[in-house]
């Protein structure tokens, strides 16, 4: 038996292709659930691979990211274009939309162009171009490109099997593949021979590409290639050479010399057209025009998608509520069963319930709603309506400097940042992305609502003149600050530190499919796995650390003196109680026990506020101090604020330890208000300070980790917090000021 | 049914039609007609049998169409009338091409022979007396500067252009070549956002959106006759294959 190249220990295809193709659906059709997702090294493009077995051949499929052209213009071309090139995958497959053949043939023509791999063209959704009454002639079309191609129909797993005994075919060199050249006429062919003389002349050479491709990309004025001939010997000559090329062909042409070349590229491919294709008389309205329509009508669009909106949104935080609170109820049970069955009150029972079981709960809490979003999302995706929330949003987000895209993260974020920051994968501009990342925290999130909900109730009672309740308002209005300061926001990064240009609208509107449920699941499980993997690390370990420095030190000093006293008032309401027994339940007798029982009660929240005032987290809060008297806040909200950080509900449990109440956060909550407004300190002033505070500052670490992971660099959460913290502070410094010098709300 | 005789403006359209595909090749077939005026088959049989009935065409069902000595003067008279009526509206009025074509057309059935002999005499004389024409205000002066490209955001819903040149550099330039803004494509504007904002391009066959700023960096002009394209396209054709 003769050597084959598929006995190799591993054979690799990519698989290349436009976005919109079925490239992802062809992807999970070869692979299932056998599957990967990484990282492109040094960026953040998603790398996926699979592998499977195939007449005992083992493959690795790499689905390169998808694009619509191979110039070196963005990252994912740049990514796929060298893989191609460096990496040698023994086969591309570049995947094709059967019914958009035109389009799709562009890629196809750049990937045969580079020569550098055996190629194999996968007709995809040949069904719905036979629907659209398109006629394809497959053989005709294999002969004129010069290499094999397979139709399949990647939503029902057609043709997998041809696509995989073709490309192994290929790969052992049974096809004979023609070498097609695609001619640019006579004019631009006498330039591009003269350069590939002088390509050989100057013995410049790129590795695994050949002199005529080197010239055709000379002449497309491709940056990655002049960057690499301008750095060999003879290279500037050779610039010097394809610019004279470049612009002779521009004065002859009035064009520049690459749309010269692209108007070229696509007269080979309509004339291919016209030799494989009949297509009826274009005037048909098809399902997706009739779909959009009433989707996209002028007057049903908008309100039609407020309610798909609602309905998304709805479906992420009020179904995901449910799941969320069983999983809290059984942490908190979980928790409640280690702590009875360990003996005495340990520091290594609150290390596991409150640092281990808590910190796992609150990575899993975050689960049903991310589950439930990305649903959504995959469902907004794969029917193609995602690209028409952007169409329709695209004129009030780039308003501010952001992308129509960006519209979903941000309505997310109203929910909870976490998934938010992770839906900003669509974006597909780098920068349009980390601005969105960066605001996302400044849309009001659930967990900021128990906040606002105790200062409002506490410092705005009563109804306006409108008998609207005057709480609801200052609520209602903390939202809008955050969408306005959002806006704000992502102008300034826009302009300054993510300066660039915006990135083209030029996006397709795919026709409506329905999504297999094959493909949501794995988009699913992709996300959730990478939540659970990567975020929940991070999670689990700040978390600890917060736990941490507001447990220890676990002693401050007289606390032996408090303990005492309470086990004396203990002692005493046991007393009391036993008296009750045996006397028989009296008046007098019960006002006792209540009077000493709540005295035990005080005694136990004071050291409970002690022990956090002396803790690290307290240490902590009283030295910055400083730092938050200028905008009004004593050592007790600051380390309320500090606490805020594992997350933004957290807050009121801790206002709650700190005025000495236990149970704030159940049924206490109406004590912590009265505590509050008895508080001298506090005021209205205050308390819409401390709002703002919560609102802008520091996002919690949940989100500064799921940043982390998403951008692939500490830099960004970083830069995050320091920016919300910046800005909350100038924020809250302004208001305060401004208020304390009008006199407002210091009464 | 009343007048047999009378030929309606539809049916001079496909009589014009019918000539400059008989130019075009040896043998008309109605799906060649389809294509040609964007019309649907069943109405090109209806039509073919009204022209036929007037014996200015040779028409069998399910074969080809020729035009008779009648159908072919009625044609080319059409047709000159369209030509003389084009050449004033555009290159003397400088009205914009896609619409002096679209004018053309409509116009072109109305007006009697004597009334167009003398338009077409009128062209030519403006044409023919530059020296005379120096000395007075020029006809972009009078009538407004001659439109030939145009921006595709100023294009209105449903018309049909093609792609003259692309004005903007860098990604968006890039971005509108891989999407197939090639010379000569065409496109038509389909939807504006609800905001007034992006608007929906049909290209080759998909959708696609753009905002009026990236719009406005892409001229188009009338739509190319389908002839110079396929001519061009055959050329490349012999090249390669």
């Amino acid at each position: 038996m003769k050597a084959k190249a598929t006995d190799n220990k591993e054979f690799t295809i990519a698989l290349a292709g436009n976005p919109n193709s079925g490239k992802t659906s062809l992807f999970n059709a070869l692979t299932g659930s056998r599957q990967h997702v990484g990282n492109w090294p040094g960026v953040t493009v998603e790398k996926k691979e699979g592998s499977l077995i195939h007449n005992g051949a083992s493959i690795k499929i790499v689905d390169l990211p998808g694009t619509y052209s191979l110039t070196a213009f963005s990252m994912e071309e740049i990514i796929s274009r060298n893989y191609i090139v460096d990496c040698k995958p023994e086969v591309v497959v570049d995947v094709i939309d059967a019914s958009n053949l035109e389009r799709n043939l562009y890629l196809a023509l750049q990937i045969i162009e580079l020569g550098t791999t055996k190629t194999v063209i996968a007709l995809n959704m040949i069904d719905v171009a036979k629907y659209m009454g398109h006629k394809i002639n497959v053989d005709l079309l294999s002969e004129l490109l010069g290499v094999p191609v397979v139709p399949t129909i990647a939503r029902t797993e057609k043709g997998m099997k041809e696509l995989l005994d073709t490309a192994l075919a290929v790969a052992d060199g049974e096809s004979n593949k023609k070498e097609i050249k695609i001619s640019y006429g006579k004019e631009i062919e006498d330039e591009i021979a003269r350069l590939e003389a002088e390509i050989e002349r100057a013995a410049v050479k790129c590795e695994g590409f050949s002199p005529r491709w080197l010239a055709v990309k000379l002449l497309e004025n491709d940056l990655k290639i002049r960057k690499h001939t301008g750095s060999m010997d003879n290279g500037a000559q050779l610039l010097a050479e394809s610019d004279r090329s470049r612009a002779h062909i521009s004065s002859l042409f009035r064009q520049d010399a690459e749309l010269v070349i692209a108007d070229m590229r696509y007269g080979f491919i309509s004339g291919l057209i016209r030799e494989v294709l009949v297509k009826p008389v274009e005037n048909v309205r098809t399902a997706t025009d009739r779909i959009d329509g009433i989707l996209m009508n002028r007057i049903l669009g908008a309100p039609l998608f407020a309610l798909f909106m609602y309905i998304a949104f709805t479906l992420t935080f009020t179904l995901g509520d449910p799941p969320m609170q069983w999983l809290e109820a059984a942490f908190e049970r979980l928790g409640a069963f280690v702590s009875v069955s360990m003996p005495g009150e340990s520091l290594l029972e609150s290390l596991i319930v409150d640092g281990v079981i808590g910190g796992v709960g609150g990575v899993v809490m975050f689960l049903p709603n991310i589950i439930l979003l990305f649903l959504a999302i995959s469902i907004l995706e794969d029917t193609g309506y995602m690209a028409r929330v952007a169409f329709i949003m695209d004129r009030a987000m780039h308003f501010m400097g952001l992308h129509g895209k960006s519209f979903i993260p941000m309505l997310v974020g109203m929910g909870c940042s976490v998934p938010a920051v992770m839906a900003t994968r669509t974006l597909e501009n780098w920068k349009d992305r980390i601005a969105t990342i960066l605001i996302v925290p400044l849309a009001s999130c659930g967990a900021r609502l128990p906040v606002y909900i105790l200062l409002a109730g506490a410092f705005f009672p009563g109804k306006t003149s409108w008998g609207l309740s005057s709480a609801g308002i200052v609520v209602f209005a903390m939202y809008l600050i955050g969408i306005l300061l959002a806006a704000v926001m992502a102008r300034l990064f826009r302009s300054t530190i993510l300066r660039g240009p915006d990135a083209p609208f030029v996006m397709e509107l795919p026709p409506y499919r329905l999504p297999t449920a094959k493909s949501i699941v794995i988009h699913i499980w992709e996300r959730a796995w990478m939540y659970v993997k990567k975020a929940g690390t991070i999670i689990l370990a700040l978390t600890a650390i917060i736990w941490f420095s507001m447990t220890f030190p676990t002693s401050y000093p007289g606390m032996k003196n408090d303990e005492a006293r309470l086990s004396a008032a203990v002692e005493a309401a046991a007393e009391k109680w036993a008296e009750i027994e045996s006397v028989g339940v009296s008046e007098t007798g019960s006002d006792d026990y209540d009077a000493v029982y709540s005295q035990a009660r005080e005694i136990e929240g004071t050291i409970a506020a002690a022990k956090l005032e002396n803790s690290f987290a307290g240490k902590f809060g009283k030295f910055f101090e400083p730092v938050f008297r200028p905008i009004g806040f004593d050592w007790k909200i600051s380390i309320a604020l500090i606490s805020g950080l594992a997350a933004k509900e957290v807050v009121v449990s801790t206002l709650g330890t700190i005025y000495s109440i236990v149970d704030a956060d159940e049924g206490g909550e109406t004590s912590l208000r009265q505590a509050m407004i008895n508080d001298q300190q506090m005021n209205p002033l205050k308390a819409v300070v401390l709002m703002l505070f919560v609102l802008i500052s520091v996002p919690c670490v949940a989100t500064l980790a799921i940043i982390k992971k998403e951008t692939n660099s500490w830099k960004w959460p970083i830069f995050s917090a320091a920016y919300h913290m910046a800005l909350a502070w100038g924020i809250c410094f302004l208001v305060y000021r401004i208020g304390m010098a009008l006199g407002i709300g210091v009464g | 049914m009343s007048d047999k005789n009378n030929v309606t403006p539809a049916l001079e359209n496909y009589l014009e039609a019918i000539y400059l595909l008989q130019k075009d090749k040896d043998t008309v077939k109605v799906n060649d007609i389809a294509q040609r005026l964007k019309v649907k088959m069943p109405s090109v049989t209806y039509n073919m049998n009204k022209l036929a009935d007037r014996k200015l065409i040779k028409y069998k069902k399910r074969s080809h169409v020729e035009l008779t000595e009648e159908g072919e003067t009625l044609a080319k008279s059409v047709l000159s009338a369209h030509e003389g009526l084009f050449k004033f509206l555009h290159e003397v009025l400088g009205v914009e091409e896609a619409l002096a074509e679209e004018e053309a057309c409509k116009v072109e059935h109305e007006l009697s022979r004597d009334t167009m002999e003398r338009l077409t005499r009128f062209t030519e004389w403006v044409g023919n007396v530059p020296g005379e024409l120096a000395m007075r205000p020029s006809a972009e002066e009078v009538c407004g500067p001659r439109i030939d490209g145009y921006p595709l955001s100023d294009v209105p819903l449903g018309r049909r252009v093609s792609v003259k040149k692309i004005h903007c550099a860098g990604e968006l330039r890039k971005r509108l070549v891989e999407m197939g803004f090639n010379t000569g494509a065409e496109v038509e504007v389909v939807r504006v956002a609800p905001l007034g904002d992006p608007i929906e391009i049909k290209i080759k066959g998909f959708h696609l959106s753009l905002r009026l700023c990236e719009a406005a960096q892409i001229e188009v002009g009338a739509s190319a006759p389908q002839r110079e394209l396929s001519d061009a396209n055959n050329q490349q054709d012999k090249k390669t294959l």
